[in-house]
């Protein structure tokens, strides 16, 4: 890359971007002015409203003034409360009316002797108190009341242990008092843990956004990017130059933001600063600051890309604006208590940052999770880079007036062709993600059976093989429906069994460094024991149908999309890595897949090279197969002593078996490699 | 491709594009031609016969999918950088930057083409000078009128003293006056013996400015001569005539074409 090149257009960019007053506002108005004053004003006037409130008293009804007289005489007394004279079958329409703002009813408990009270002179009363909850002067009369009955309560017991001449330790063997140990400053940090990175997060890819889409769709749709390529800057020095400027705004945004959200909050928080300081320290400032370097990369990147797709402004905001409201929900993950960090998180975009940022302010760090967040949002971030530089090269993404998505140009102006575009694969993965994660695990809670038949064949196949109809894909070559070779199956079946072997070793490493969900663990095995599985039933529901729709879905549109525009092995390692993580159920993600990432990749390199999805079928069958059928066997084998026989004493699978079929599956798919590649060498051979 | 003197040389020029559908546009096909010192090609086509493209190529803005061309001999596709510095390109797609000012834009087109800031200084005063542009040398662009923007864009082609200007319909949507801003630039460079690619689907400037003409349709030339020989071949007595004379013998239908045209 040219420096001088890059230097030039970044300052260029930079005069060009603060030149103009939407940036100005976003990046320095909100941040600096607006939010601190919103924040303020909204807190002063909560809290004037909070007193206007406490000073005028509340409008109470009494029923059963006779039974209580003393009672009646306190609630006159006290000066926040105006006592209404209403009849006992007026009182809640009364309350729910606001005519008052709560009601107490006291009758006597005529189910209590009184001998049984011997503390008391006279009866037992039951109290009722009656208020409405979606009212504020409601709940702050029933506030009022119930301290107020609480003292009167507490005083005749008083009384009487007086009267029978008892201390109050007869009545209150225990004296509670609260004492914190948390300074003001940490109580202080721990509110800033939920609020800053959320707000942060929010911030700084506001901030990207608008600089994003001005430099990108704003300059196609300006006509200025063609005007830039006639020169000799390169398609890396622009990309670079651009971005730079967009990751500064976003910086800066998410600084000013830092800056101006943290004074309002020490302004607020020197108000009660004996139980809470509001004032971000220095420490976790130069560590937040820290991380937001790769948060800002990563947002720039990601709003540069999709901009980049956009023929215009406003369609370029139709593209950002759902990856903004995509990134509010891990956003707010800070906001949620008792939600923390684990390895598994630190990799999920943006979640990590916002877990971590939460973790920094509140003084919690947890040094590998730093790493781990750091080092993943950083790859993130640069693949998001590389992927614009691309964008930047591809003529069609710069000049082409047309819809950049075939899904926007609608059906009857779509023209047939042979597979879907990677766009599309990701697009169809997205939604049965979503709809698997969601629909899904709803109708397999209510009937197993009909969910997982629903869940295959609606929410896996019917997608795909509907999606690919829908873009008028060649079905045959999408989802690769050829005849695979006799020796092709074989692979497949020996390369199942070896990865049955290699498989329960790495669950059985990975479950002693990251332990699974043994709740999850639990609720699957208490779902297939209500369902009363067979082993035919078992085999049906977890062998049969995933090996078919799952392979539809994964090796074939997916697979099919992505070795489009890549390698067959590039491809196969991204769909590896997407199959593994559809595995993770949502309450089990304490773990990364690694034994479905490492099946993921296995089925896709032996489907890419033998060009058939039947080989992956026969794989993905005898494989989930074989594990049902060990899963079966196990309480048998432990009635009849042989419990975990096959392994070793240290719960191992045997290295006499591990190393052999580790070396087969190795070597099995190294001959589908082989063997694909030298029959399109053949291919492109025989073709020119 | 042997050296026969010509500064742009294309062989054989072949783009496809794929659209968002899939579907293969081959926008160019298969073009081969020379533009020599001190003369002015004129590339005559209606909408959407490829001029666009053809220019971007030898341009170095998109590459070939087939074929090769050079400019200054360097090739398009391997010395873009090269090709670049001694192309001056303007179409009506090249826009300039709203909230630059008329001497912002022409230093930083200039830096980017590798020049040194006393360089552009003097480059940028001498154009300033000639165009009557001193008036507006601090005004940012989007306050400009259309006449003064399109000067500005002529200053901003002009500024690294190409040796080849490539002119994609750059008089559309331009008024008179203009348009006689483009036109002085075209008879200027041809003075100073530079090489000008002029697209256009105006005739009569094409007939007023081009040494020779290449007929474009459909991403294939159906004729490159001087106008004189292709007013002659044609047996007609204009450019446009012979252009239609062209179409037909190229079995296009014309009634249909303007039926399409209407549409």
């Amino acid at each position: 890359m040219r420096l001088r090149q890059a230097r030039i257009v970044f300052l260029k960019e930079m005069l060009e971007t603060l030149r103009d007053k939407r940036t100005l506002m976003v990046m320095i108005l909100g941040p600096v002015l607006i939010y601190p004053v919103l924040i303020l004003v909204l807190v002063t006037m909560s809290r004037a409203q909070q007193g206007r409130l406490e000073q005028q008293p509340s409008r109470v009804a009494l029923i059963g003034q006779a039974v209580a007289p003393s009672l009646t005489d306190r609630l006159l007394d006290d000066e926040h409360i105006e006592l209404d004279a209403l009849q006992l079958g007026d009182v809640r329409e009364a309350v729910r009316t606001g005519r008052v703002e709560a009601a107490v009813i006291v009758s006597r408990d005529v189910e209590t002797p009184d001998e049984a009270s011997p503390l008391l002179t006279g009866a037992l009363a039951r109290v009722v108190v009656i208020y409405d909850q979606a009212d504020e002067r409601s709940e702050l009369a029933f506030e009022r009341i119930s301290e107020l009955l609480g003292a009167y309560s507490r005083e005749a017991v008083t009384g009487q242990l007086a009267q029978l001449e008892e201390g109050e330790e007869y009545a209150y063997p225990l004296v509670i008092r609260r004492e914190s140990v948390g300074t003001p400053e940490a109580v202080g940090r721990r509110v800033l843990g939920y609020v800053i990175p959320m707000m942060l997060v929010l911030m700084t890819i506001a901030g990207s956004m608008y600089p994003a889409i001005d430099t990108t769709a704003g300059e196609k749709e300006r006509g200025t990017i063609e005007t830039i390529l006639t020169t000799p800057a390169g398609i890396a020095e622009i990309v670079a130059g651009k971005f730079l400027t967009i990751f500064l705004i976003a910086i800066a945004t998410g600084l000013l933001n830092l800056a101006g959200m943290g004074l309002a909050l020490a302004a607020i928080g020197h108000a009660a600063q004996e139980t809470i300081n509001l004032s971000l320290p220095l420490d976790a400032a130069l560590l937040v600051l820290l991380f937001l370097v790769p948060l800002a990369f990563l947002f720039s990147s990601v709003m540069m890309a999709v901009a980049m797709y956009a023929r215009t402004f406003k369609e370029a905001q139709n593209y950002a604006t759902p990856i903004y409201l995509l990134c509010i929900i891990p956003a707010m993950m800070s906001t949620l208590p008792g939600f923390e960090l684990t390895p598994f998180l630190c990799v999920v975009p943006v979640v990590g940052v916002t877990l971590l940022l939460k973790e920094l302010l509140q003084a919690t760090i947890v040094w590998g999770h730093l790493a781990l967040v750091f080092i993943s949002t950083s790859l993130y971030a640069y693949g998001a880079f590389r992927l614009t530089i691309r964008l930047f090269h591809n003529e069609n993404v710069l000049f082409s007036s047309e819809r950049p998505f075939a899904l926007f140009v609608g059906r009857t102006r779509l023209k047939p062709r042979p597979v879907p575009t990677p766009g599309e694969a990701l697009l169809l993965a997205a939604v049965c993600f979503v709809l698997f994660f969601t629909a899904g695990q709803i109708v397999q809670s209510h009937d197993l059976r009909v969910g997982l038949t629903i869940t295959m064949w609606g929410l896996l196949f019917l997608p795909a093989v509907g999606f690919a109809r829908y873009l008028k894909l060649d079905v045959r070559k999408t989802f690769a429906l050829r005849r695979p070779s006799a020796l092709a199956l074989v692979g497949a079946v020996v390369a199942a069994v070896a990865s049955l072997l290699v498989v329960l070793e790495i669950e059985y490493v990975q479950s002693k460094l990251l332990p699974y969900s043994q709740e999850l663990a639990e609720a699957t095995k208490r779902a297939f024991e209500q369902a009363r599985f067979g082993l035919v039933e078992t085999l049906m529901f977890i062998a049969l149908f995933p090996a078919i729709c799952e392979e539809m879905l994964f090796r074939g549109f997916m697979l099919s999309g992505f070795s489009s525009k890549m390698r067959r092995w590039q491809a196969a390692i991204i769909v590896g890595v997407l199959f593994g993580f559809y595995h993770v159920v949502p309450v089990a993600m304490k773990v990364i897949p690694v034994s479905h990432i490492v099946i993921g990749i296995v089925l896709s390199l032996i489907v890419a090279y033998s060009r058939s999805i039947f080989t992956g079928m026969l794989f993905h069958l005898l494989y989930n197969a074989g594990l049902m059928t060990l899963g079966y066997l196990e309480p048998l084998l432990e009635k009849a002593g042989l419990g975990g026989a096959w392994l070793d004493a240290g719960g191992h699978v045997p290295a006499l078996l591990l190393v052999p079929a580790a070396l087969l599956l190795v070597g099995i798919v190294a001959a589908f490699v082989v063997a694909g590649d030298k029959r399109s060498r053949a291919g492109k051979h025989s073709s020119a | 491709m042997t050296d026969t003197g010509a500064v742009i040389k294309a062989e054989g020029l072949h783009k496809v594009f794929v659209d968002a559908r899939g579907e293969e546009v081959h926008a160019v096909r298969g073009l081969s031609f020379e533009a020599h010192r001190g003369e002015i090609l004129g590339i005559l086509g209606p909408n959407g016969a490829g001029k666009t493209t053809l220019l971007r190529m030898l341009a170095s803005i998109i590459q070939p999918t087939e074929g090769r061309a050079s400019v200054c001999g360097f090739d398009v596709v391997r010395e873009p950088d090269e090709v670049k510095r001694r192309i001056g390109f303007l179409s009506g797609n090249t826009k300039l930057y709203a909230r630059l000012t008329a001497a912002e834009t022409v230093r930083y087109f200039g830096r980017l083409t590798g020049l040194d800031d006393e360089t552009i200084r003097r480059r940028t005063d001498s154009i300033f000078a000639s165009l009557n542009m001193e008036t507006i040398r601090d005004r940012r662009f989007e306050k400009l009128s259309t006449g003064q923007k399109q000067k500005v864009s002529v200053a901003r082609t002009l500024i690294h003293d190409p040796e080849v200007l490539v002119l994609d319909e750059p008089t559309a949507g331009l008024d008179v006056i203009a348009s006689r801003a483009i036109v002085s630039l075209i008879r200027e460079a041809k003075a100073q013996h530079k090489t000008v690619l002029l697209s256009t689907h105006y005739m009569t400037e094409a007939e007023e400015l081009c040494d020779r003409v290449a007929l474009l349709h459909e991403g294939l030339f159906l004729a490159v001569d001087t106008l004189d020989r292709l007013v002659e071949d044609a047996g007609t007595t204009s450019l446009n005539e012979a252009f239609l004379r062209r179409l037909e013998a190229a079995g296009v239908d014309l009634g249909s074409a303007n039926e399409e045209a209407a549409r």
